[in-house]
């Protein structure tokens, strides 16, 4: 019996195998890494409104632009996450 | 250490050999007791069984693996191709993104210098009859910043 275990446990030993090729997950286009900046700040001696709003829109334009990318990240990852899985 | 010879073995020898190799070991082993009947090759009859036993032990083993080498082969080239056709499905979603995010950010912006200009045209009636007190500065800062005053 051991002889026979010995024997099986010798013929078998090729048989283990594993495929070595992966993908790695993708990298992030550059533009969606960069930072959302700070609000702009509205110079404290401004008496003028009209300046004041000026600065209100352009935090305006910021915000809508961080929506995009946060919007562009979130298509970006559920796409790359559907093509990662589709290799397995 | 001991896979990388066999896998080198494997690769010089086709896959046949192995299951002649040990079709030959089998046939010295059954017939090695044979062998003995003639007085002559009677001192190498024990031997021959060993050699036999030896060559059908190897050649079973390795055919085994020839075969299991030729489908880890095959598996090895379909998965290359798989990964090859994900990487380029995933080289293209990423420039669907950008281009998508470069367009939407290019109207954000477009929009806003129209805006923009529009809000030059309009300082004139906002400054006349409007004087900010300087609280009025402080108290948006701080929302900015996002800290307590």
């Amino acid at each position: 019996m051991k002889r026979l275990i010995l024997l099986f446990s010798f013929v078998l030993a090729s048989c283990s195998t594993t495929v070595p090729v992966k993908m790695d997950f993708p990298k992030a286009p550059a533009e969606l890494k960069e930072p959302c900046p700070d609000l702009r700040l509205i110079e404290p001696d401004t008496t003028k409104l009209s300046e004041v709003v000026l600065v209100v829109a352009k935090n305006y334009e910021q915000y809508q632009e961080c929506q995009v990318k946060v919007d562009s990240w979130s298509q970006w990852y559920d796409k790359q996450k559907k093509i990662f899985e589709q290799v397995k | 250490m001991i896979t990388w010879i066999v896998e080198h073995i494997l690769l010089v020898f086709p896959s046949w050999f192995w299951i002649v190799f040990s079709g030959v070991g089998a046939i010295i082993y059954f017939f090695s007791d044979s062998i003995s009947l003639i007085p002559a090759v009677v001192p190498y009859s024990k031997f021959a069984k060993a050699i036999g036993g030896i060559m059908l032990l190897v050649g079973v083993y390795l055919d085994g693996g020839a075969g299991v080498t030729a489908t880890w082969k095959q598996e090895v080239k379909e998965m290359q191709a798989k990964v090859a056709r994900a990487e380029q499905e995933s080289s293209t979603a990423n420039t669907e993104v950008q281009t998508v995010f470069k367009e939407k950010t290019k109207v954000i912006h477009d929009v806003q210098v129209v805006i923009q200009e529009k809000i030059g045209k309009d300082s004139g009636k906002m400054d006349a009859n409007c004087v900010l007190d300087p609280v009025v500065i402080e108290d948006l800062n701080l929302a900015a910043k996002g800290k307590k005053k």
